[in-house]
């Protein structure tokens, strides 16, 4: 009865009433463009030609170095621009895999940055298909620690795994509490790859790169199947335990990776609706999440991972509460900046909600990128440009966060890179809110809170 | 010059095939081939060990997500047995004798039980059938049976009663000779198990029939085994009545039972005969054996220092059982039964000795179930010299050879340099999980080649590529029917009804690629699974018809352009080695291509998605199967009738 | 489990729909140096005895028909004078010249990999046999379009 009871909460919560602010009036699909009063878009950079312009977005947080990376997804490159000038982005740098016309995938998907002592390195995620050139890459790694100049850029080194062909489609680099610099990887296998990035950059053999996996726990994992799709890496203070959250098939867990050889399951979320686990994001604190599952008509859900990081339970399967833009769509990936969630919603554009009271999540603001026909997203086949009909999958791709200053970068797949500032936002440091100040944003140099003196590798 | 007789006691190296070490096939893995193939073979690279290993857990995944959804398996649980008296389906007319009394129960022996999976099975105990390493049954799968009765041979009998089988001896026979042929229970020992199996006098292969070009023998046929059976006359243009097609141009012969042909044999060249009643359990237990034809020309052939048999045959065997057959209908019946224990001449393991520079010719014939051969000699240089039922037009040098089920080819090796020539079994797997292709390397035998020079010397005729003018000009006669419209069409398919679920939904997501020959069973679970009281393999003509609905006639004399296309779209695209008795036929052209290089044949591999063009020469009268050579497709209905109508009406349907 | 079995045949139909008309069939792609070539290839077993062409290790052995229009002159792209076609292995390490394409009807072979990519590039003379000029023309093998079910969007999530 208790577990009836359960679903039925889950379906209430995931319902359209529940997730709709009902501040924000749904707009006719013709209706979605520019944005409400608080979004301020500064540029807006088309980037390629042709219907599909990016996948995801990366931003450096140092202040001498404004720079985006800008996944070029079925384009097969990465471009580089220079936003010195928020206003006019400038690219400064562009690579594209060797023989282009012979590949066959998604191509560019996502992008990392990483600084390992005084150098500044950017890791590329590639996805080829069995059958195409490169189908066991997985990324790219350059030394971008030259830009401006782009002549400096080199390609120091290309991570392979072809014991899963179809490369990396999500990466995560992060700043451990023991001063590697780690990056995580998802395959089409039931696990997560972790990578020493410091082995893979100074030329260290190949076999010494892999340091270890998380296993994808979800009843999959028993067949074999059932990858991650997506993950966030973060310390937790209280603890003092380097956490993975990771979202795959089957639903989403988090792992106690402080010692990522040989990581331990903390506790699990599932339920009905989670085969499709996507996207996972924690508060700084690690007590609140936000998770996205991709399929149409299902919004953000909100949880409170107390029980789970406490050790109360194994698995939990009720959220606190929702969020959608519109519940007819499909957000997609977001960042947390407590309390500030910036969402990338597919073709609602840039959106930003608050979780000051996380049962009640409130639009704050919102801009809209796609200005697309409604239903008309990615699919088909690569030879027909991956055109199809009835997936919402298309517009806002990936969305970033500079901490100093609060600028919002934004990759649209319809309409390519973005830029805004959102009044009340100027910045972020968890420690004005209360919290830690651990986000999505790597310490580089110090580690995660402070954990760790600089080390030059 | 003179042809050198071969000793009769070379065409099978009995003796020394007792001593010899017995090879396992270890499917799938490069890394077995590694361990047991000689330095000149090729190995699996590591990349496709690793890409297998890691696609094989994904084989569970998807067994699993149908295994949730596989309700229907509950289909495949086990009924209770039939209560009427068994029939052995596949052929027309063809019923099993009324039970016996069978007093043999009573010479039963615990001896018997111990040493063979001799009797008939129940339902409640699967057998799991051997999986190629590593590779785990689909979950959705696991501890279902074919709804089938399992049989093996000499259900009763107590095996240390019946002969221990021995290979083939030679027979030779001249015109007006005639033959007493048996079919029997023997024993035979593979991989240090002793099984109860069939031979045709004892021996396996059964005896090689020798004989003079248009010789006629009589063959006195008694039926000793368990099953009714016939004997057919593979290629062999022979008198109708004496085709041995039950239900059609005689009646099967029950066990215990007695028929005499009357064999004529106008071609030279190289046959063989099989029982035409459940051939997926008579032929694949050992009843075949060759006929060799020899022509008055003493040049027919060029000059060879030796003449070596060759049949291929494999067995499926788990640990020390076989795996049983169908009793009411063949199992396998979407793949054919693919053994994983391949022999040469009844043997694991083939071995020749020869000298350097020896010239071998090697008469291969294929009766295997459903396996395909990609045969070759250790990199020596072969040529092909003869066919089905003739000569090449001309000589043909080839990398290896490649042998349909039913087909045999002739071919020329030489042996240039002292060593070890590997006899092997080459061909490029798919693992369906992984999305790759794995080699695989089957050791069948070796040649070990001494310093010793050969004498006579071949090389130079060797070297030279002859035209075989008389072949030439007799298919000159036919090439103003070269381009002529198809006299009939014939598309190849399969219907299924009520396989298990897993297997309908892993067969329907499974279909990025077909290739157009299978040379492996890359899931004998669900192969296992399929009888023919579930899977339709069939021949449809223009018209629509299908099988023996097919109504297909020709005039005695006639060409026929027959037009095969292999439908790449159907439930399990696979490759068809299709034969017709009684006349023989030249493959004129593959997809629009036309045959450079011509052959009469009575079997042609259709690969899937291709479109053959056969021409028969219908010139012996009489009603003629065409069907498809794998057993348990022919068992599962693939198969018409070609009337041949004579002058005097001779073509008639029973 | 719906949503995973209709991505599952979503994909299956769209590997088959965008591999090929038939099991031989190679639809081939311009590429921007030559936007206005068109082209289709058609797999056909070399000549053989056993009417089956495969190499002593089982690879099949193709004879590679070629359809082709709208190849432009190669004078124009470059010092080239000649289209090539060659079979590469899928991680382009290994380059197997086929032979000489024009406007029209050409028969190249043989190609003889497990799964390949044909390509036409421009080269400076019709007997070159090392690729290096500009692709005009690609596409994959039949075989090259076998998956991992690894790929299918069951066990990695739909993209992107």
């Amino acid at each position: 009865m208790r577990r009836l009871a359960a679903l039925s909460a889950v379906f209430a919560l995931a319902s359209i009433a529940g997730a709709q602010d009902p501040g924000v009036p749904l707009k006719a699909f013709d209706q979605k463009h520019a944005g409400n009063d608080k979004m301020h878009m500064l540029a807006h950079v088309d980037g390629h030609a042709g219907a599909w312009k990016a996948a995801d977005i990366e931003l450096e947080q140092d202040r001498d170095r404004p720079y985006v990376y800008l996944c070029g997804f079925t384009n097969f490159d990465v471009q580089i621009y220079d936003i010195r000038n928020t206003a006019a982005p400038k690219k400064i740098y562009e690579w594209t895999i060797e023989n282009p016309e012979l590949h066959r995938g998604i191509g560019a998907m996502d992008g990392k940055y990483f600084k390992i002592g005084n150098k500044y390195y950017y890791a590329q995620s590639y996805q080829f298909m069995q059958g195409s050139p490169d189908a066991d890459l997985g990324a790219v790694i350059f030394d971008v620690t030259g830009l401006p100049d782009p002549s400096k850029v080199k390609v120091v080194a290309r991570i392979r795994y072809p014991q899963s062909p179809g490369g990396f489609h999500n990466t995560f680099a992060y700043k451990h509490s023991d001063g590697r610099v780690l990056y995580f990887a998802t395959i089409n296998q039931s696990k997560a790859l972790v990578y020493d990035l410091a082995k893979v950059v100074s030329g260290a053999p190949e076999s010494t790169w892999l340091v270890g996996a998380v296993p994808n726990p979800t009843p999959f994992k028993q067949i074999g199947g059932g990858g991650y799709h997506d993950f966030y890496v973060g310390y937790d203070p209280a603890t003092k335990q380097d956490k993975f959250y990771g979202a795959g098939l089957g639903g989403y867990s988090v792992w106690d990776v402080t010692k990522p050889e040989t990581p331990k399951q903390l506790f699990t979320i599932t339920s009905l609706g989670m085969d499709v686990a996507h996207t996972f994001t924690p508060s700084p604190d690690g007590r609140y999440a936000v998770t996205e599952t991709e399929y149409q008509y299902t919004p953000l859900r909100i949880w409170d991972l107390e029980p789970g990081q406490t050790g109360k339970t194994q698995n939990i399967d009720i959220p606190i509460s929702a969020w959608t833009a519109d519940w007819r769509d499909l957000s997609h990936n977001h960042e947390v900046r407590w309390p500030y969630v910036f969402v990338s919603a597919y073709e609602d554009g840039l959106q930003v909600f608050d979780l000051k009271d996380p049962k009640n999540p409130h639009t704050d603001g919102y801009w809209y990128t796609c200005n697309c026909q409604h239903e008309h997203g990615f699919g088909g086949t690569p030879d027909n440009g991956w055109q199809s009909t009835t997936s919402v999958e298309q517009g806002a791709f990936g969305v970033d966060v500079r901490n100093y200053d609060g600028l919002i970068v934004l990759s649209d797949m319809r309409s390519g890179l973005w830029l805004f500032k959102m009044d009340g936002f100027d910045g972020w440091n968890g420690h004005d809110v209360g919290m830690p100040n651990i986000s999505s944003v790597q310490d580089f140099d110090h580690g995660p809170d402070r954990t760790v003196k600089a080390v030059v590798p | 010059m003179t042809r050198i007789d071969a000793d009769p006691r070379e065409l099978f190296l009995a003796e020394s095939t007792r001593t010899r070490t017995r090879h396992e096939r270890f499917p799938m893995t490069g890394a077995r081939a590694q361990g047991v193939v000689p330095s000149t073979e090729r190995f699996a690279s590591i990349r496709d060990i690793r890409v297998f290993a890691g696609g094989v857990v994904l084989r569970m995944a998807a067994g699993l997500l149908l295994a949730c959804s596989s309700l229907a398996s509950a289909q495949q649980k086990p009924k209770r047995p039939p209560t009427k008296p068994d029939s052995m389906g596949g052929m027309p007319g063809m019923r099993m004798p009324a039970a016996k009394s069978d007093s043999s129960k009573k010479t039963k022996s615990k001896a018997a039980a111990h040493d063979t999976m001799s009797m008939d099975m129940p339902h409640d105990m699967p057998m799991p059938v051997p999986m190629p390493k590593g590779m785990p049954m689909i979950p959705g799968l696991v501890g279902l049976t074919p709804p089938v009765t399992s049989f093996l041979p000499g259900s009763g009998v107590d095996p240390k009663r019946l002969p221990l089988a021995t290979t083939s001896r030679i027979t030779r026979l001249k015109n007006g000779d005639t033959l007493d042929l048996t079919a029997q229970l023997v024993r035979r020992t593979i991989k240090g198990h002793t099984f109860v199996m069939y031979a045709f006098n004892g021996q396996v292969p059964g005896p090689l029939i020798r004989v003079p070009q248009n010789a006629t023998i009589t063959v006195r046929f008694h039926n000793r085994i368990d099953l009714p059976s016939t004997v057919h006359w593979h290629g062999v243009r022979l008198d109708n009545r004496f085709d041995g097609v039950p239900g059609l141009t005689q009646d099967s012969v029950r066990a215990g039972g007695d028929f005499v042909y009357t064999v004529h044999f106008p071609d030279a060249g190289i046959y063989w005969y099989h029982p035409h009643v459940r051939e997926d359990i008579e032929q694949a237990m050992g009843l075949y054996g060759n006929v060799l034809v020899d022509s008055p020309e003493h040049d027919y052939y060029a000059p060879a220092n030796r003449e070596q048999m060759l049949v291929l045959d494999d067995l499926l065997i788990n640990a020390d059982t076989l795996i049983p057959f169908g009793k009411e209908a063949p199992d396998f019946a979407l793949m054919g039964r693919v053994g994983n224990v391949l022999t040469v001449n009844g043997e694991p393991r083939y071995t020749l000795r020869a000298k350097r520079g020896e010239v071998v010719r090697f008469f291969i014939t294929n009766v295997s179930s459903s396996r395909t051969y990609n045969l070759s000699f250790g990199g020596a240089p072969t040529k092909v010299v003869a066919g089905d039922v003739s000569r090449f037009e001309r000589e043909e040098r080839v990398p290896s050879v490649v042998l349909a089920p039913a087909e045999r080819y002739v071919v020329d090796v030489r042996f240039e340099s002292s060593g070890k020539y590997a006899v092997v079994n080459a061909i490029q797997a798919i693992n369906h999980y992984a999305g790759e292709f794995s080699p695989e390397v089957d050791t069948l035998g070796a040649v070990t080649v001494d310093a010793t020079p050969a004498a006579p010397d071949y090389a130079k005729q060797f070297a030279t590529l002859r035209s075989n003018d008389a072949v030439a000009r007799d298919i000159e006669r036919f090439r103003p029917f070269f381009d002529k419209p198809p006299d009939k069409t014939l598309t190849l398919t399969v219907a299924t009804n009520a396989l298990p679920l897993a297997t309908v939904q892993f067969m329907n997501v499974d279909t990025a690629y077909y290739a157009p020959v299978e040379w492996v069973d890359g899931m004998p679970d669900m192969n296992w699974l399929s009888t023919s009281k579930q899977v339709r393999w069939i021949l449809r003509d223009e018209h629509g018809k299908e099988n023996m609905d097919i109504d297909w006639h020709a005039q005695q004399g006639s060409v026929v352009k027959l037009r095969i296309f292999n439908d790449p779209k159907s439930f399990h695209p696979m490759q068809h080695p299709i034969h017709l008795h009684g006349q023989r036929m030249l493959v004129v052209s593959r997809d629009g291509v036309p045959t450079k290089n011509l052959v009469w044949k009575d079997t042609a591999i259709i690969p899937v998605g291709s479109t053959v063009d056969l021409l028969i020469d219908a010139s012996n009268p009489g009603d003629w199967m065409l069907h498809c050579h794998i057993a348990e497709h022919l068992g599962a209905g693939m198969m018409t009738v070609l009337h041949v109508d004579g002058a005097g009406g001779g073509g008639k349907s029973r | 489990m719906n949503l995973a079995r209709s991505a599952i045949l979503a994909l299956a139909a769209t590997l088959l729909a965008a591999a090929s008309a038939g099991p031989f069939d190679i639809p081939l792609f311009n590429t921007p140096k030559a936007p206005t070539a068109q082209g289709n290839a058609r797999l056909v077993f070399a000549q053989s005895p056993f009417g089956v062409a495969v190499t002593a290790d089982g690879r099949a052995s193709y004879d590679v028909q070629i359809d082709a229009s709208g190849l432009p002159d190669p004078g124009t792209l470059g010092s080239y004078t000649s289209y090539v076609a060659w079979a590469a292995t899928t991680d382009l390490a290994h380059w197997a010249r086929l032979g000489v394409v024009k406007n029209g009807h050409s028969v190249v072979g043989h190609a003889e990999l497990n799964k390949f990519l044909l390509v036409v590039t421009a080269e400076p003379s019709e007997t070159t046999s090392v690729h290096g000029g500009p692709t005009v023309l690609h596409g994959t093998s039949p075989s090259g379009w076998l998956q991992s079910f690894l790929s299918h969007p069951l066990f990695r999530g739909i993209p992107p």
